[in-house]
């Protein structure tokens, strides 16, 4: 179904852009910029998801495996699974860029990344009103050591092909490239917003040559 | 052919009741939920019949067999080939239909993985995979083949193809349902629009055509209202049980409320119906209830507009729309150049550029010595295509590159040219015929062109004639009057207008015409070019083929539209002369560009590198302008811009600057490379500053499997601005591919990317390849999950953390 999205917050869109090297100050025309490209993100996807309430231990086996998403969901008995796409328009969009102008690219692509996490913070805001209970931070195919060879079954149980036009290439990738499949854990009632389980470095693949790291930072958005 | 479900079509003379969902009924009689519903064909079939009979009990008069995933990607882990599932699943179906005279389509849906250019399943291997289920059907003895569930409009045409030369091959003659899924705002999840999707399917020669899944019939009405303004093919629908619940997926709907809704369908002649996901066997029973005492109507009738599109833009030929020229070797040293070189960054800006000033179509042209224009064609296409969505015209004389190019073009394109020659129209007109595509009719034959208006006339006159023979309608023929030189036939300028008249009064088709040629050997060709414009608009010219980077031929048609009341109250004659940028360019003083002598030449340089940090691309290449009066190219490279992207590539290191900053800075200095590039191919010389392959050549490729190829092509960006030629490969470039390209450019320096974690063995594997060939070159390798160590684990020569490391490395192997 669709998700009506607003806006992109340009923070996260300049720091997608500027990858590792995150300024201590920012400059100002970088605003300038992830605006305009979160303007032409807006007007060409289309936002849309799906999602299935799960039995989580059933999971484990076939399609939620590895040790650290088991360890993430370890308090919960129940889950969401989530796929969330912007669409195949955002990427011919990108891909024209790519052509005419790469520094618009970088941007558009930093922004497209910026708004598909913005959708699946919105989706998962609105989740957590409506069950009126703490959720997990959402964890993806290829963290830790949930492999991303998982993807096509994660895709296929929620039929997102056919739903949002959301399908995993013969190599794993998500296509088109803007989309996220992840798994939320339901956390029992009681559960407060700071026990909530934050990823981290340690799970992360970049861990070994990672700039942020290097520098105390964390690169994950800092949470409420 | 099965001509009963055809002529009954066409004689109006009863509805078609096709069946319901299949899968959720297998569930209920014991499928395990995540189990392919397919493999029950083999393992539980008395199952699968007994669902084909409650839905022929229930009212069908056809069924489609349980097949919809049997594919050989979705199939791959079952144990299952696509024969044997297929085989299968059609007799379970015709066991089921044995007693009654249901006929049996076979079914067949998406294959799961998107194509290129948005996936990576590339159109010849979507084509194999459709092939060999309709191939399998036939065997089996289906009675019709239907595609289903389709999104992509690309897959559409693969499974059309497939399935009508499967069907020749057989020697049968199948009939053929298409139907597509659509979202509530009336377009498929990859764009395609309703109109774009008629246009294509009843091109390519579908029987009938119609929606499937996603809406329910109260959501698909509108569509289906606006599919019947572009269609004169038969519609079929088979709409959901409304919508479902996102939480419980519950689906809305009443087997009654179902029938009534798909009530409102019969007075737009839709006469064939049954349902998808979320209904059974009660709401197929429901809607032949519905219709046991119903009429069917004739379908409503609608002129058929003249169009061309891609699956995302639809263009009716309804007002002047521009034909791009510029995608054409002819005359164009610089593109020439390109072509050669396979600079298709070059080339496709040069399509983009076009379209952004103005053009609804594009001319694609890759004739010229040296290519083989049967491969390089369509390679171009694709590539348009995969950055615009503008309709292309396909522009050549060689009938091999003609239909390889219709094969590949998404969408409806226009096929230039035929002309009234026996030969022509019997090699071109059955392209057009088969493709769907426009052609366009060029007024001459054996005797060459004639003089006359009149003559002209009667061989356009026997092209459409001997079109209808082949079944194509004139709305597909645009007539080209041809344009002769009026330096050289003064006299016969005239005679152009008078024919572009004669066959729009008298045979009712578009016209396009090449403008620019009247002007050939003139003065102020700009002048004569836009004023010939102007007389053949007012004759009836609809499609003319102009450079529409030239404002005075925009504004000329702008003028056209608001003096022949065509834009209303001048609204887009205002709008566009209030655009900042057009109020400069007509308040703007001839040339005041300064000269070399009234700047220095240090203060050129210094800002020169200024205007490079800065990113300003239009100074930039001003300025190399300038110094080319004074300096020699060689010079400005390696005094001027190289210095100035060591500058910007030191203030990147040091963080100064940021990676946007510094890929804007790199493309102001490509301006200016390309400044130097049209100065080179303008003034030739043996000692070309410009890098052949063999001396500075890079090879980029993003590994096979990976998608991810921004990276990449930020590197090749840097990379160029230093000077190096580099052969890009694209991204999910299997390792033989690298190899090659190696082998035989004598390349010394290979980049390889890979962005996750499960493509880093692609890169190992390439790395190998390219070792075990014993080349020698140089690999370097990066990508967001590789560090230093492991780069040097997979065999590579340098990791190259970003993109300024990598133009380090280049530096430091090919200088």
């Amino acid at each position: 179904m669709l998700y009506t999205l607003n806006s992109i917050p340009n923070q996260e869109t300049i720091r997608y852009a500027l990858g590792a090297k995150f300024p201590e100050e920012i400059p100002t025309e970088f605003f300038g910029m992830a605006q305009k490209s979160a303007q032409k993100i807006l007007s060409e996807a289309i936002p849309s998801y799906c999602l299935k309430f799960v039995s989580l231990q059933p999971l484990f086996q076939d399609i939620l495996q590895g040790n650290d998403i088991q360890n993430h969901l370890k308090e919960c008995s129940d889950g969401i699974l989530l796929c969330a796409t912007l669409g195949a328009q955002v990427d011919a969009l990108i891909r024209k860029y790519q052509i005419i102008n790469m520094e618009q690219a970088l941007w558009l692509d930093a922004a497209a990344s910026a708004a598909i996490e913005a959708v699946c913070d919105g989706i998962q805001y609105q989740l957590a009103q409506q069950l009126e209970r703490t959720l997990t931070s959402r964890f993806s195919c290829g963290y830790g050591d949930f492999p991303l060879t998982a993807q096509a079954n994660f895709v296929a149980q929620l039929d997102a092909g056919k739903k949002i036009g959301l399908t995993v290439s013969s190599s794993g990738m998500l296509v088109p490239v803007k989309s996220v499949t992840a798994v939320i854990g339901i956390l029992p009632k009681g559960y407060s917003n700071t026990k909530r389980a934050v990823l981290p470095c340690s799970l992360c693949h970049l861990k070994e040559n990672c700039q942020l790291r290097r520098k105390g930072v964390f690169c994950g958005k800092q949470i409420d | 052919m099965e001509n009963r479900l055809i002529d009954s079509l066409k004689n109006t003379d009863r509805f078609w009741i096709l069946d319901g969902a299949m899968g959720t009924q297998l569930q209920q009689m014991g499928l395990p939920c995540g189990c392919q519903p397919e493999i029950f064909n083999i393992t539980h079939p008395e199952i699968v019949s007994k669902v084909h009979r409650e839905y022929i009990k229930a009212g069908s008069n056809i069924i489609y067999s349980n097949t919809f995933g049997a594919n050989r990607k979705k199939l791959k882990n079952t144990g299952y080939t696509v024969g044997q599932i297929v085989d299968a699943a059609v007799h379970n179906a015709k066991s089921a239909a044995a007693e009654s005279d249901t006929l049996v389509a076979l079914d067949i849906g998406p294959i799961g993985e998107l194509l290129e250019p948005t996936g990576t399943l590339c159109f010849e291997e979507a084509y194999e995979i459709f092939y060999e289920e309709v191939s399998a059907g036939i065997k089996a003895g289906a009675d019709l083949i239907v595609l289903e569930t389709m999104t992509d409009l690309y897959e559409v045409k693969a499974g059309i193809l497939a399935a009508k030369e499967c069907c020749e091959a057989f020697g049968k003659q199948l009939p053929l349902m298409v139907s597509m899924t659509f979202e509530e705002n009336g377009r498929t999840f990859t764009g395609c629009c309703v109109a774009s999707m008629a246009a294509v399917i009843e091109g390519l020669g579908a029987d009938i055509i119609g929606f499937n899944c996603s809406l329910g019939p109260v959501e698909l009405l509108p569509l289906a209202k606006e599919l019947r303004k572009y269609t004169s093919l038969p519609i079929f629908i088979k709409a959901n049980a409304g919508l479902p619940d996102p939480i419980t997926n519950q689906y809305s709907i009443t087997p009654q409320q179902f029938a009534n809704c798909i009530r409102e369908y019969l007075p737009l002649g839709i006469n064939i119906f049954g349902g998808c996901c979320g209904t059974n066997p009660k709401f197929i029973q429901a809607l032949s209830q519905m219709l046991k005492n119903r009429t069917p109507q004739k379908p409503l009738s609608f002129p058929r507009i003249p169009c061309v599109c891609s699956p995302t833009c639809f263009v009716p030929i309804d007002c002047i729309r521009i034909v791009g020229e510029r995608i054409n070797p002819t005359g164009k040293k610089r593109l020439k150049q390109a072509i050669l070189e396979q600079d298709f960054d070059y080339i496709l800006n040069q399509g983009i550029s076009q379209v952004e000033a103005g053009a609804a179509i594009l001319d694609v042209n890759m004739g010229m010595p040296g290519i083989e224009e049967s491969q390089m064609l369509p390679l171009v296409i694709k590539k348009l295509q995969s950055v615009l969505d503008t309709p292309l015209q396909i522009d050549s004389s060689n009938a091999k590159a003609i239909e390889s190019s219709l094969r590949v073009y998404n969408g409806k394109p226009i096929i230039n040219s035929v002309n009234g020659e026996e030969k022509s129209m019997r090699t071109i007109l059955p392209l057009a015929k088969k493709y769907g595509a426009c052609v366009v009719a060029l007024t001459l034959d054996d005797k060459g062109i004639p003089l006359t208006a009149e003559e002209r006339f009667v061989v356009a006159e026997r092209i459409v004639h001997r079109a209808a023979e082949y079944g194509i309608p004139k709305e597909d023929i645009f007539v080209d009057c041809l344009t002769l030189t009026a330096s050289v036939q003064q006299k016969e300028v005239l005679e152009t207008l008078k024919a572009i008249k004669l066959v729009k009064e008298r045979l009712g088709v578009k016209t396009l015409l090449g403008v620019s040629n009247i002007s050939f050997g003139l003065p102020n060709r700009e002048l004569l070019n836009h004023s010939f414009l102007l007389m053949a608009l007012e004759a009836g010219l609809d499609l003319p083929i102009i450079n529409p980077n030239v404002p005075s031929m925009l504004d000329a048609i702008r003028a056209f539209e608001v003096l022949y009341h065509r834009d209303e109250n001048a609204a887009h004659y205002i709008e566009n002369f209030s655009r900042p940028e057009e109020i400069a360019r007509i308040s703007a003083k001839p040339n005041t560009t300064p000269t070399t002598e009234s700047m220095p030449e240090s203060v050129c340089a210094d800002s020169l590198t200024e205007n490079v940090k800065r990113g300003l691309g239009e100074s930039v290449r001003l300025k190399v302008k300038e110094l080319l009066t004074v300096l020699e190219p060689e010079e400005i490279i390696n005094t001027k811009l190289i210095p100035a992207l060591d500058v910007v590539g030191q203030d990147f290191e040091c963080g100064k600057i940021f990676l946007p900053q510094m890929i804007g800075a790199a493309q102001a200095a490509q301006s200016g490379f390309e400044e130097i590039k049209n100065y080179l191919c303008a003034h030739p010389k043996s000692d070309s500053p410009s890098q052949s392959l063999s001396q500075k050549g890079i090879v980029l490729a993003t590994v096979h499997g990976d998608v991810h190829d921004i990276g990449k092509n930020i590197v090749k960006v840097i990379l160029e601005n230093y000077g190096f030629a580099v052969l890009d490969l694209g991204r999910d470039v299997p390792a033989e591919k690298v190899v090659a390209a190696v082998e035989e450019n004598h390349i010394r320096l290979v980049g390889l990317s890979a962005l996750m974690t499960t493509t880093l063995h692609s890169m190992e594997e390439t790395i190998s390849a390219i070792h075990r060939k014993g080349l020698d070159c140089k690999i370097m390798v990066g990508g967001a999950v590789l560090t230093e160590e492991y780069a040097m684990k997979i065999g590579a020569d340098f990791y190259a953390k970003d993109a300024k490391a990598s133009a380090d490395i280049a530096k430091s192997v090919l200088n």
